[in-house]
Formats: C-alpha cells, sequence, structure tokens
C-alpha cells in the first residue's frame, strides 16, 4: 500500500522520499485525510513512542519531523479549510525578559511534527504580543516557556491577561523552573516537563477545547 | 650513598599541543570575523565601534583578530583572591600548575533541597543558603561559595541580595555572585564594600567575583553584558564562561563546541577588556551537555570533561584564569551514580588544573541541593589533591635507603622512627570513608558512607562558628536587603 510506503519513508527520515511519495499519492487522487493520517500523523505518532521507548534519540525525532512537514506541505493546498483548522494551531514563544529558546524551539518542531499549525513567536514576548498573534491566527492554544525564575512573573501576567480579556483559548506552560503547581496557582491549562509530553497535552487541551465549542 | 636526584612526582596531563591550541583560537576568530556575534547592550556595542569592531543589522558585531588579541594580552594572568578578613586565599591563572591552584567551591541557584534534618524534598529556603555557607566554612577542601539555593521564600526582588546577605554572614570564604542584572550586581558590590569597609578595599582584595554567561550560542544579552560591565567599571572580578549544550546550542561535535565556546568567551573578553583594561575575568567554561534522550542539560557525561580539558588547555596556554566543574551527579538523590561522578569529576578538575572548579554538591543536574554532598565532596577533593597536588616527594630521606638497609630482609617497619617521622604526611587519612575491616564495620552498626555523612553534617551544624559580621554591618545589609 502507497500511504504505507510515506508512513515507512517518515520512519526512515528521509525528507525526499515522504516529498516524492506524498505528490504520487496526490496525483493518484488517494483520499487526502488517509494520506495525512494513515502515512504522516501515525508515522509521528510512532516515532513519539519509539522514542518514550528509549529507541529513538532527539535528532532522529525532528529529522521524522522535517520528513513529515515534507509531505504535509505537499497535502496543505488540497486540505480543505476546515481540515486544515481542525489540525489545530498553537502560538508559542518565550515570554519577556528571557531569550532562551531552545526548549521551546524543540516542542515548536515536535508540535509541528504532531501535525499541529505551529506559530512561533521567537523570544522575549509580552503578553500583547501573545494576544495579537493568538488572536490574527485563531490560536487553539498559547504555548509560554521560559528558563529564568526571574521570568515567570511575565508568565503569570500573559496567562492571566488572556483570562482577564476572556477569549476562548487554553494556555500551556514549561521551561526549567516552571512546575505543575505553579501553573495551576497562575491559572494556566496545563503544564508539560518535556517536549513529548508537551505534544500530548496540546493534544488533550484541543480535544477539550473542540469538546466546549461544540 | 649516591648522589640521586630529588623530585616530587605531579603527574600533569597533557591535553594539546600549542599548535593545536592557537588552531582553536583561529577558528574562533573566524567565527567572530565573519558570522559575528550579538551584543544587546548599547553601552557594549558603543565600545566595540570604537575599538574598530564593525557593528552590522540587528546588533551582530564582527570582530577582527587583532582585538581579540590585544584583549588577551591586556587581560591579568595572575589574579588574587582574598577572603572577606583580607588574607589572600586564591591564586587564580598562569597556566597549569597541576592543581596547586584548583579550588572547589558550590554553585548557585538550586531550587530544590533534601531537608537536612527529615532528608525530604522540598523547595530552597534562605536558611539552607546559611547552612551552606557555614559547611562550607568548615571544610578544609572546599575553597569559595555561591548560593548552592534559590530562596523560595523571599521576594522575586529580594532573591540575589538575600543570597549574598547569607553567604557572607555565615562565612569568611571567598564568594561568587550571582544577580539577574547590572543594578542588582551593583548593589550587592555595595553590601561587599559594606563588609569590608568601603569599595577601595574590595577593589584592592577582592574577596567578591560577580557571575555572568553568554546566551548561546553567540549572544551577550542586555543582562549578561549589564553585569559584566557593572564589575569592570567597579573593578570586581567577573566570571563569564559560556554555557552552551552541545547538540542543542552548540554543534554535537566537540570540537565544534569548544571553537564555539571560545567565540564567545574571546569577544566577552573584548568587550571587557575595552571597558577596564587589566579587569580581573575568569574565563573557560560552564557548559552542560544536551542528552539526546531526555533533553536534560547534563553535568556528568564524558564529553562535557572532554570539553573543559580542552577549554583549560587554552586558556591556560595564555595564563588566563579558568572556569569550571567540580563534583556533581545528575543522580537526582546520593546515591552510587551520585559518586561515581562526583569522584570522576573531582579528579578530573584537579588533573585540568582548573582554577575555579565550581557546582561541587550539586545534584539532580543543576536543580537539587543535599548538604551531605558538599561533605562527601570535600573527601574526595582532599583525596584527589593528596594524590595529584602533594604527589610524591623523592629526596633521601623518602628514598629511604637506610631505612631499608637498617631493616633488612625479613624486617618490619612499624616502629622504626622512619615510619614514625613520615606517615602522617605520606598517607592520606579518610575522614570518612570506611577503611574498617568487615567485622569491625559490623560491630560499629553496618553504616553506610550516606549514614557517615548525615552524622558528620549534623555535628558541622551542631558546631562550627564562622566569624560573625560586625554587628552593625550585618544591621546595614539587613537594611540594604529588606529596603
Amino acid at each position: 500500500m502507497a500511504v504505507e510506503d510515506i508512513y515507512k519513508a517518515v520512519l526512515s527520515f528521509d525528507t525526499v522520499r515522504t516529498g516524492e511519495l506524498t505528490k504520487v499519492e496526490v496525483g493518484s487522487e488517494t483520499d487526502i485525510q488517509q494520506i495525512l493520517d494513515e502515512g504522516l500523523i501515525a508515522a509521528m505518532d510512532e516515532v513519539g513512542t519509539r522514542f518514550s521507548n528509549g529507541l529513538l534519540f532527539v535528532p532522529e525525532m525532528l529529522m521524522a519531523a522535517r520528513a513529515m512537514k515534507a509531505g504535509l506541505a505537499i497535502l496543505k493546498p488540497f486540505l480543505a479549510k476546515a481540515e486544515s483548522k481542525k489540525m489545530g494551531t498553537i502560538v508559542i514563544g518565550t515570554v519577556k525578559g528571557d531569550l532562551h529558546d531552545i526548549g521551546k524551539n524543540l516542542v515548536s518542531m515536535m508540535l509541528e511534527g504532531a501535525g499541529f499549525n505551529v506559530v512561533d513567536l521567537g523570544v522575549d514576548v509580552d503578553a500583547t504580543g501573545f494576544r495579537s498573534a493568538a488572536k490574527e491566527n485563531s490560536a487553539d492554544i498559547v504555548a509560554l516557556s521560559a528558563l529564568l525564575t526571574t521570568t515567570l512573573p511575565a508568565m503569570e501576567a500573559t496567562v492571566r491577561s488572556f483570562v482577564e480579556t476572556g477569549m476562548e483559548i487554553k494556555t500551556m506552560v514549561g521551561g526549567a523552573p516552571v512546575t505543575q503547581s505553579f501553573a495551576d496557582k497562575i491559572g494556566a491549562g496545563g503544564y508539560a516537563g518535556d517536549a513529548a509530553s508537551a505534544v500530548e497535552l496540546a493534544r488533550r487541551l484541543l480535544r477539550k477545547e473542540r469538546r466546549v465549542s461544540t | 650513598m649516591k648522589g640521586y636526584p630529588e623530585f616530587t612526582i605531579r603527574p600533569t596531563l597533557q591535553v594539546m599541543s600549542t599548535v593545536q591550541v592557537e588552531s582553536f583560537v583561529a577558528a574562533a576568530m573566524e567565527i567572530l570575523e565573519t558570522t559575528g556575534i550579538k551584543v544587546m547592550h548599547p553601552v557594549a556595542i558603543e565600545l566595540l565601534e570604537r575599538i574598530g569592531a564593525k557593528r552590522a543589522k540587528g546588533g551582530l558585531v564582527r570582530l577582527k583578530p587583532r582585538l581579540v588579541e590585544a584583549a588577551i594580552a591586556s587581560a591579568p594572568k595572575h589574579l588574587v583572591i582574598y577572603d572577606r578578613n583580607g588574607e589572600p586565599a586564591l591564586t587564580l591563572g598562569g597556566g597549569h600548575w597541576g592543581g596547586a591552584n584548583t579550588y572547589f567551591g558550590t554553585g548557585s541557584d538550586l531550587k530544590w533541597t533534601y531537608d537536612p534534618i527529615t532528608g525530604k524534598l522540598r523547595t530552597t529556603l534562605a536558611q539552607d543558603i546559611a547552612d551552606m555557607a557555614r559547611v562550607v566554612d568548615s571544610l578544609p577542601d572546599m575553597d569559595f561559595i555561591m548560593s548552592y539555593g534559590i530562596p523560595s521564600d523571599v521576594p522575586a526582588q529580594r532573591v540575589y541580595r538575600t543570597e549574598f546577605f547569607q553567604m557572607v554572614a555565615n562565612s569568611t570564604k571567598p564568594i561568587v555572585f550571582t544577580s539577574d542584572n547590572g543594578p542588582e550586581a551593583r548593589l550587592i558590590v555595595e553590601m561587599a564594600a559594606t563588609v569590608v569597609g568601603g569599595l577601595d578595599r574590595v577593589r584592592e582584595r577582592p574577596f567578591v567575583l560577580a557571575y555572568s554567561q553568554p546566551t548561546s550560542p553567540l549572544q551577550h544579552s542586555q543582562d549578561a553584558l549589564g553585569k559584566l560591565l557593572a564589575c569592570a567599571e567597579l573593578g570586581v572580578p567577573v566570571c563569564y564562561p559560556p554555557g552552551m549544550m552541545p547538540g542543542a546550542t552548540a554543534p554535537c561535535t566537540m570540537a565544534g563546541a569548544i571553537t564555539q565556546s571560545l567565540a564567545e568567551a574571546l569577544s566577552a573578553l573584548v568587550i571587557h577588556q575595552a571597558k577596564c583594561p587589566g579587569g580581573g575575568i575568569v574565563l573557560c567554561g560552564a557548559h552542560g551537555c544536551f542528552d539526546m534522550r531526555t533533553s536534560i542539560n547534563v553535568y556528568a557525561a564524558p564529553e562535557r570533561l572532554m570539553t573543559q580539558a580542552a577549554l583549560a588547555a587554552v586558556y591556560q596556554h595564555y595564563g588566563l584564569p579558568t572556569w569550571g566543574f567540580g563534583g556533581c551527579t545528575d543522580a537526582q538523590v546520593m546515591d552510587e551514580q551520585a559518586g561515581a561522578e562526583f569522584g570522576l569529576l573531582s579528579l578530573w578538575a584537579v588533573l585540568t588544573g582548573i582554577n575555579l572548579a565550581h557546582d561541587t554538591g550539586y545534584l539532580g543536574s543543576g536543580m537539587i541541593g543535599d548538604l551531605r554532598a558538599i561533605v562527601h565532596n570535600n573527601e574526595i577533593n582532599s583525596y584527589v589533591r593528596h594524590l595529584l597536588v602533594r604527589g610524591v616527594p623523592v629526596n633521601d630521606d623518602t628514598r629511604a635507603l637506610s631505612a631499608i638497609a637498617d631493616v633488612g630482609p625479613g624486617g618490619q617497619f612499624l616502629d622504626k622512627d622512619h615510619t614514625f617521622n613520615h606517615f602522617r604526611r605520606e598517607l592520606w587519612f579518610p575522614g570518612l570513608s570506611n577503611r574498617l575491616s568487615l567485622t569491625a564495620w559490623q560491630s560499629a552498626g553496618s553504616p553506610t558512607m550516606g549514614l557517615r555523612l548525615g552524622e558528620k553534617l549534623r555535628e558541622i551544624l551542631g558546631t562550627h562558628q564562622p566569624v560573625p559580621l560586625d554587628g552593625k554591618v550585618a544591621e546595614r545589609l539587613r537594611a540594604i536587603v529588606e529596603a
């Protein structure tokens, strides 16, 4: 089955082959959603499982994500707007006063690999920046990262500002100084301690958000 | 008795040749000349432009090799750090002294602490910093102090000044302090000046150093430079070692990480020396390693140790003071992994001749403190120093030809003068490590090292009195902290 070949190409970290096979499948009028779900997203789910079991490492996971994105780029024009929206949009950034972004970048890449549409605002982003980006992109989730303990107040302020504006959006937080209890204290939608759990959390939050709005 | 030579056996680690060292520096200078670095402090950019650096868009600055060479030339190769009483305590720089000027200190800002009484894991409190300072103050093979904790029981704006107060009030040993920006660094230097009677005294006999770092790859943030510039201006030595993670914020190859680290540190040196030619600065490395399975910045990876050796070799080549690591662990608790990693890293610190070996006693990849770990490392440091710094003195007396002749075949040495005269210096006496036989150990209750460390810690906390601060000084410091 050709969709299965796409799945294998992602798991072989083969960006070129994933793109080519996806083109072929699209050309053969295979169901776009099937290619997406069974070829690309299923492959990344397997990557995630293998990573959690210590069989794959971060650079390999990111290489698989790169292959997946190559396939996704071919599918994008064919995905109906509603389908595209279904994948979920996440706005992510490092909070005001903090320049550290390696963790955020890793989470960003993993979220993209999981099929989310990710808008990465970079570093040193204030509450207004997060809010306007969330609005402009009709984001489902806002993800905040920090490394410095001194920037935790900025994280709190950003989360609270979303609550105050009454925006229908979920927030998730992470970073070395962040804990579950801090996340609970500031009213964040969730906390993840590493990139893999961040993907799981994002999926959970998206399902919750979908249930609320339908 | 023939004229045998006299010498001391002190093996040293040869890491790189001069040509190899210089090739790394040349490659680092190539990065600075072509890719450049991001400088996010307007004063620093201005300083760099004034000395001929080229500014490009977005705070990017390119430096020509001659600027780096000039900065290396002007930086001091001999930096004496004093204690709170004004006595010389540490001598930094001057190349690889085989561990003779390797000093061990704790690290800063740990979020979590294993309670010394209950053993339970909890957030760190200001009192933990005070206890740690008192413990380090009492230990002969711990030489300088960093806060070892971020106090969760004080308001955010008082965190760093509280750390400094607790350290300076509970020990006379030199302090490397952290702060969030230039103004806070200045305030802490003001506190130091209050302790010794004026900024001039701090300058003449510095007992404090500031800590700062670039943001890898290739960025100097406004706050990091703020601290560097403030200290350059005040005449207080600053430590500015790059803290990259190979594979994440630096190349995955150690050779690439070393080169990038040099680019970051040497560009900071240029800025620092432009502000204050001849000002004291400690470089080298505070980098970790990005674990590719867990995404944790780890401390005890062998590749991290190798980059430390290589970086030390470069800075020692120029005689510049070096920053590195003492015994610390990625174990979350004082277990077998912790013991092994403490031993390896302590040995490595002395073998690589690092001047300021920090983070001694760190658990959990830089997240957890346990005062027993400091006591443990003190013991290991003592062992390593006996091995490598004391070495083996070889002379007519120690060669013992007379004693051997007197005792003769089949004799024994236990009750001889020669043994009596030498044993206390030649042999290392463990404070805590077990030397009992099995039955003796069992009779003593089968105590593990962990148990013995706990007992020793309780003894120190119960009895050690550091030299206190003058009452009025303490009052003025408290006023600054609580302002």
